[in-house]
Parts: structure tokens; C-alpha cells; sequence
């Protein structure tokens, strides 16, 4: 099917190739991306909605991102290549996630969409305001596509919570993507989804950014082992805590690179305290994504001790750095890369011990094997934007249901549940009609776009590209140039 | 011939993106954790909630006793100083098998007996005070507020604690439940030294207690377990025998905790649908962590 594809270039990827937009599809789209997760803040949902609006727009498109307020960052900022984002002024309250909003979103949520002219609204991973614009673009009769980024089980009792609430959301989106099999099967199997109604987009990586740097290793002399991640429970530090000591009793040139924050840090230290290992084992505390393969390529192996993952980004990152990855066989990792590129195995201690042991003897042996040029190959930001582009393209030949429709299909969620489902769809209903009364569309200005091409044209004689390496290798200084406000 | 799908994501395929092949939910497994649940074993494992049901009962009954004065502060105090003796003799001589002459030698008896003497002077000092603190609330308000507070003792009571599943003690919240449900009974009496008698019994009931019954069913075998229990609930009974509605009452509750309850949870084991899949958090391997949470 994708046969047309070019493979990128060998060592380059999109970045090399052409620098404006060339593909605009016959109908382009206009696209709003909701998040709660986005710049500022940093992480894999972050990054990845970042890169597809990038791309997206390279691609023709019209992007526009819609979040909530990051300290004082409020209101229209403008990323590079014309990328608007919208902050909505309300405050986060837990881990970067809005507290319900009930109805008020919509007003500010309608004026956005009518003055961007949007036609397609795209929200990302479980958090309040994704999940409230999936049903609320639904009631103003917007296409909605969704992007699940996580797993959830079905025993403990916010995970049933959480799969109910989902499954009335789920429900109003036309249609839902996931970034690996394992993902579909569990959000197919939770929100009770058509599965050929579940496309599988995987995350990629801009393989510019990790490239593998011999010369960057260190301490020298050691086979120094890295990991990477937040330090919570769900990432294995309990395995690390049990394994750690015993890889350095066993291997004194091993040295162990930790990077991330989190909860049971605490533990991780006081295990370096009582086995004295504090020239061991650094402890560097969470590390800003720009520096991640700067770190990343200090290392000889990359060790990944989740407990559950959908799709772990930070695997590909380590491999495409040039690292020898271990990790264990949970959800969608054994998806992601060839068997002959990661060292899998079950998550036990004695499993992981006897993997990372064989790793670590190799390494001292003869220089571990790089894979970067194949994972370059294999992952491209592009591509997920020309995938997500077709699942855009079916979505918008879709018929929308009726209000009398929505009503039948919520009303098979459950007798409590799909009472509760069809009162907040009507309420949403009657607000979204009642504003339309009190602020009729004519009375909203349109906004003018942002001219890419023009803009690409006239910049491309200061800077040759305008998604150009060095451009990313600075992205936290300046990610955003202010233009005067829209 | 199309080439055969696999569920790699590294690799672009020629099927769509929303392609759903055969094998599509394949490793996912129903129950596949479900333990065979024995009816005999739970309704010797409800022994560990009957007993507890047991001590409220009983320290009501006392109440209810000492309430309308046919027990006097001295004999409630010669009754639990008996009570005590009994429980520590056993807890030494039975539990540890020492003799007399160490009992009384061993350090921990000079500490015990200071802990005791503290404690004693401490509800003798804050007596008075606890007699007067309800004085002008209604019988209303204190029947409601202990029925409630003894009911979320019961329900929030480690049982898990109780009958060795954790080393961790976390029934604090229960434990202040049922102590501030005895502060409001005791402020209703009239004299401070009843006051008093009665706080001492709440001590030992809710605290000593369950303390002793962890430490004394730690050696006993299932049958004496459940030969003492049921004892408990007989002996219970008798005190309860001068109002047959409450015996009924009682004694019904005891049924549901110790009967219908198991039974329901072995007859509604099918209707469980516990689905696990390769997305859950690996378990095992917080299984196999050695330090316990």
C-alpha cells in the first residue's frame, strides 16, 4: 500500500528532504490538536504531537494546538514553522491535566474552531481536555479522530473508572488510532470498539537528533550502562533497586547512568547507600529532552525495566544512538524493533540479571553492533504524518450521525451510564445551540492563515531549512519566535 | 499472494492501517489468575470478622450493663484486671512456655508494668473530663454517632493484619473509630470511677485484644480456631440472652459474615470476567521483590 514511499535518505531523514511544502493533498485539512500535554512540559505525548503538527504542515495542512495554561504562558504562542498554540487560561491542578471543566470550555472551544475555520479536531492521550473536546467538537458536529497513547487494565478500581469514562468519549470520536497492536487490542477490548475501526500509527523518532557519538562515552574504560525514565513503580525501580548491586559485585568495570525523576528515587539512593556505590551509579535527576542524546550516548547498553509500556519511544532513541538495549517483554515492545536489535526479557530479576550479565561480557569483548541507519530507516515523523493524513481523509467522507443516533449508540453504554452519557450530550447540545443564538457564527472574525510557503520562500535565504538539525538540537532556547499577536 | 501479517510495527506492511487480522486478540486470557475458592476455608477465614463483630457486642453489653447500674465500677474493674491476668499469663506461659518465676524475673515485665501504670493514671487524670464532655447532647446524637462509628470500625478493621497476610498494621483509623465511640458511651455515665471502668474495658477490647487473638491464632491449629470462635460467639450470646430481639439480631448477622457471605462469593465466582492481556503491569516481578510493601 505504501509503496510509493520513498525510503528516506540513508543518515538523513525529513529534515533532508524538501524544505516546503510540495505534497498538499487536494483537500487539505484543518486540523486542531488537543492536548492537555504539550510545550512546555516534556514527555512522549508532548513530543509527539509536536512532530506530527510539524509535519502535518509541512504536508499542506492547517495545524493549529490547543492546550491549557503552562505558568504564565497563556493565550496565542506561535512555534516554529508557523505552528499556532492556543493556551487556554485555565490552571492545571494534577500532573499537568485540567480539572473538569464541565460546559466552559465550549464557548472558548467554538470561537477557536470557527475563527481557525478548522474542519477536523484530533485529540491526544487520556486527559480532561482531550477527552471533553473529543465529545463536545462531536456535539458542534466537528470530525474527530482520537489518539490513544496508553494502556490501561481492567482489575484495579481507577482503571474501571477510567475504561468506563473512555468508553463514552471513544464512542463520540469518529474514529481512533493507536501506536501499537497491543494498544488497539486494549482499547478495542475497553471502550468496546469496532477493531477495523482502530488504525495503528506507531510513534517514530527524528533519528537526526540520536545519532550514535563514540567519542561522547563516559567514564572511559567502563562498560557503562544507562537508564532512562521517570522513577515510578510502573517502570520497574524495584528491579533496578534488586539488580544494580548485583551486576556491580559481579562486573567492576560496569558503571550505571541513571537519569529521571520520580517517587521512589528515594529508593535507588538508599539502595547506592547501602551497598556503597556511590562511584557507581550516578543519579543525574530528571534530564530536559534536548539533552537526552547527550546522555544516551555516554553509554555502551540501555537498560529498560518497565513493568508496562504501549509503545516506549526512549527504546528507539537508545538504539538509533547506538546502544545495546535490554529490556523486558511487556505490551508493545516487542513490536517495535526487530528481535536481532533489543535483548528482551521477562521482567524478573534473575531473567534480567542473566540478559544484562551476556550483554555486558559481550561488550567488553568487541565494540557492540550500531543500528542507527536501520532504525532511521524504519521510523520517520513524516510518515506518521502522511498515515494519519489518510485516516483524515476517510474521516472526512464519513456521514455525521444525527443527534437521535448519538442518543441510541450512548444508551448502550450501560443503564446508569448511558443515562448520565445522554444527559451531558444534551446538555452540551442545548449550550452549544444557545450560544449559537447569543454569538452567531457571522459575528466572529476569521483569522488569516499562516502562509507557509510564503514565509518558507522569503526565510529559506537566512536559514537554509526550515526544520533544519540545528534548529532541533536548540529547540528548548528557541522553540517559539513571538509574532505580533493574531 | 500477499505476504503473511505480522504484528511488528517496525516494518511497513501491505495491509491498512486499520487492517484487523486473525489473530487479533489471541494473548488475551479470561480468569486466567481465578483461584478455586473453597467454601470450609472461607467460612474458617470469616472467624477473623466474626470475633471482632463479637468484641463490639460485648463491650456494648457491659456499657448496657453498667448504663443502667446492675454492674458497679468495682466489679467491671475486678473483672478486667482478671481478664488481663488471664491474657497475659497465657500470652507468657502458653505462647513462650515460661515459667512462673521467669514471667515475674523478665525484663519486660518491669516495662510492662510501668506501660500499665501510666495508662491507668492517664484515664484516671482524663476521667473526669470524658464525664462531662457530652453533657449536653442529645441520647439521640450518641446512639447515632456510636452505632455509626462502631460500624466503620468493623468495616475498616485489618483483617488483613489480623490474620497474618501483612506484618504492616494499618487499622489506625478503625482503632480511633471504636475508641471515640467508647469516649461518647462513657460520658454518659454518671460517676467518674464508671467512667473509668469503662475506658479500661475499651482499651483492652479494641486494643489488647485483637493483639492477643493475632498473636494466640498464630499457634493454633484451623479446628481450635475454630472451636474458640465459635465459643466466642455462644458465650456472646448468653450475655446478650436478657433481650431476644437482639440476640436474633445478632445472631443473624453472625449467619450472613459466616455463611451466606462465603457462599455468595464461591456461587458468584462464574460471573467473574477478569481479562488480562500483554498491556498489564508485569506482576510477577513485584511478587518476587523480597522487601515486603
Amino acid at each position: 500500500m505504501e509503496a510509493e514511499e520513498p525510503s528516506p535518505a540513508p543518515g538523513g531523514t525529513e529534515a533532508s528532504s524538501s524544505p516546503v511544502a510540495t505534497e498538499a493533498t487536494p483537500t487539505p485539512h484543518r486540523v486542531c490538536m488537543v492536548c492537555d500535554f504539550f510545550y512546555p512540559s516534556m514527555g512522549g505525548v508532548e513530543n509527539h504531537v509536536h512532530q506530527l503538527a510539524q509535519c502535518l504542515l509541512r504536508l499542506g495542512h492547517k495545524v493549529i494546538v490547543l492546550t491549557h495554561q503552562y505558568g504564565a504562558r497563556t493565550g496565542v504562542r506561535w512555534l516554529a514553522t508557523g505552528l499556532k498554540v492556543y493556551h487556554v487560561p485555565f490552571a492545571a491542578v494534577y500532573d499537568r491535566v485540567l480539572p473538569p471543566t464541565g460546559l466552559l470550555l465550549l464557548p472558548l472551544f467554538r470561537d477557536i474552531l470557527i475563527r481557525e475555520r478548522i474542519t477536523l479536531v484530533h485529540s491526544h492521550a487520556v486527559c480532561t481536555m482531550a477527552l471533553e473536546c473529543v465529545t463536545l467538537a462531536a456535539t458542534m458536529g466537528y470530525r474527530v479522530v482520537y489518539t490513544e497513547h496508553s494502556n490501561f487494565g481492567f482489575s484495579d478500581s481507577a482503571d474501571i473508572h477510567i475504561n468506563k469514562l473512555c468508553r463514552f468519549v471513544l464512542s463520540q470520536a469518529d474514529t481512533v488510532v493507536t501506536v501499537s497492536h497491543t494498544s488497539k487490542e486494549n482499547v478495542s477490548l475497553r471502550c468496546h470498539l469496532d477493531p477495523t475501526n482502530v488504525f495503528v500509527i506507531p510513534n517514530a523518532l527524528d533519528a537526526t537528533q540520536f545519532r550514535p557519538d563514540p567519542d561522547n562515552i563516559s567514564p572511559k574504560g567502563c562498560i557503562n550502562v544507562v537508564v532512562l525514565t521517570r522513577l515510578v513503580w510502573r517502570k520497574g525501580t524495584h528491579l533496578l533497586v534488586q539488580l544494580i548491586p548485583e551486576v556491580c559485585r559481579r562486573f567492576p568495570y560496569a558503571h550505571f547512568i541513571i537519569g529521571g525523576d520520580g517517587p521512589n528515587r528515594t529508593e535507588i539512593e538508599e539502595m547506592v547507600e547501602r551497598h556503597q556505590l556511590q562511584e557507581r551509579v550516578e543519579l543525574l535527576g530528571a534530564v530536559q529532552h534536548c539533552d537526552v542524546p547527550s546522555v544516551l550516548t555516554r553509554g555502551h547498553i540501555f537498560l529498560n525495566t518497565s513493568l508496562t509500556e504501549a509503545f516506549c519511544i526512549a527504546l528507539l532513541e537508545a538504539v538509533s544512538c547506538g546502544l545495546q538495549v535490554v529490556s523486558t517483554r511487556v505490551g508493545g515492545v516487542p513490536e517495535i524493533l526487530p528481535p536481532h536489535m533489543l535483548l528482551l526479557t521477562e521482567p524478573e530479576p534473575t531473567a534480567l540479571l542473566a540478559a544484562l550479565s551476556e550483554v555486558i561480557t559481550f561488550a567488553r569483548k568487541r565494540p557492540l553492533p550500531n543500528y542507527h541507519r536501520e532504525v532511521s530507516q524504519m521510523y520517520s515523523w513524516m510518515q506518521v504524518a502522511r498515515r494519519t493524513v489518510k485516516v483524515y481523509d476517510q474521516v472526512a467522507l464519513r456521514v455525521r450521525p444525527t443527534l437521535s443516533d448519538r442518543f441510541h449508540g450512548l444508551s448502550e453504554l450501560g443503564s446508569l451510564s448511558g443515562m448520565l452519557a445522554i444527559l451531558i450530550v444534551a446538555l452540551q447540545h442545548l449550550f452549544f445551540n444557545l450560544l449559537c443564538f447569543l454569538r452567531p457564527e457571522s459575528n466572529i472574525d476569521l483569522c488569516p492563515d499562516f502562509l507557509f510557503e510564503e514565509w518558507a520562500s522569503r526565510r529559506i535565504k537566512v536559514e537554509p531549512l526550515p526544520i533544519s538539525e540545528r534548529y532541533m538540537s536548540s529547540l528548548s532556547q528557541r522553540r517559539h519566535f513571538v509574532m505580533n499577536g493574531s | 499472494m500477499e505476504p503473511h501479517w505480522r504484528k511488528v510495527l517496525y516494518e511497513r506492511q501491505p495491509y491498512p492501517d486499520n487492517y484487523t487480522d486473525k489473530s487479533f486478540l489471541a494473548s488475551v486470557l479470561t480468569n486466567a489468575n481465578q483461584v478455586q475458592l473453597s467454601f470450609p476455608r472461607l467460612v474458617m477465614d470469616s472467624a477473623v470478622v466474626t470475633r471482632q463483630v463479637c468484641a463490639v457486642t460485648v463491650f456494648c453489653v457491659f456499657f448496657l450493663h453498667t448504663y443502667y447500674a446492675r454492674l458497679s465500677a468495682a466489679t467491671l474493674v475486678v473483672i478486667e484486671l482478671l481478664l488481663l491476668l488471664a491474657g497475659w499469663c497465657g500470652q507468657r506461659r502458653v505462647l513462650q512456655g515460661a515459667s512462673w518465676r521467669q514471667m515475674l524475673r523478665d525484663a519486660t515485665f518491669a516495662s510492662e508494668a510501668r506501660q500499665l501504670a501510666l495508662l491507668v493514671c492517664w484515664l484516671l487524670s482524663l476521667s473526669p473530663l470524658l464525664g462531662t464532655l457530652t453533657r449536653t447532647w442529645s441520647d439521640d446524637t450518641i446512639c447515632a454517632l456510636t452505632i455509626t462509628l462502631f460500624l466503620l470500625h468493623l468495616t475498616l478493621h485489618d483483617y488483613a493484619y489480623a490474620s497474618h497476610y501483612t506484618n504492616r498494621f494499618r487499622g489506625t483509623l478503625s482503632l480511633n473509630a471504636a475508641v471515640f465511640a467508647s469516649v461518647l458511651l462513657a460520658a454518659r455515665l454518671p460517676s467518674t470511677s464508671l467512667v473509668f471502668a469503662v475506658m479500661a474495658l475499651a482499651v483492652q477490647i479494641f486494643v489488647l485484644l485483637p493483639a492477643q487473638w493475632r498473636l494466640l491464632s498464630r499457634s493454633m491449629s484451623g479446628m481450635q480456631e475454630a472451636i474458640s470462635t465459635g465459643m466466642l460467639v455462644l458465650l456472646t450470646t448468653a450475655m446478650l440472652a436478657f433481650s431476644n430481639v437482639l440476640v436474633i439480631i445478632y445472631l443473624s448477622c453472625i449467619l450472613v459474615i459466616s455463611l451466606l457471605c462465603p457462599w455468595l462469593l464461591v456461587h458468584l465466582q462464574h460471573k467473574k470476567a477478569d481479562i488480562s492481556g500483554p498491556w498489564d503491569a508485569a506482576i510477577r516481578a513485584f511478587l518476587l521483590a523480597p522487601n515486603e510493601r
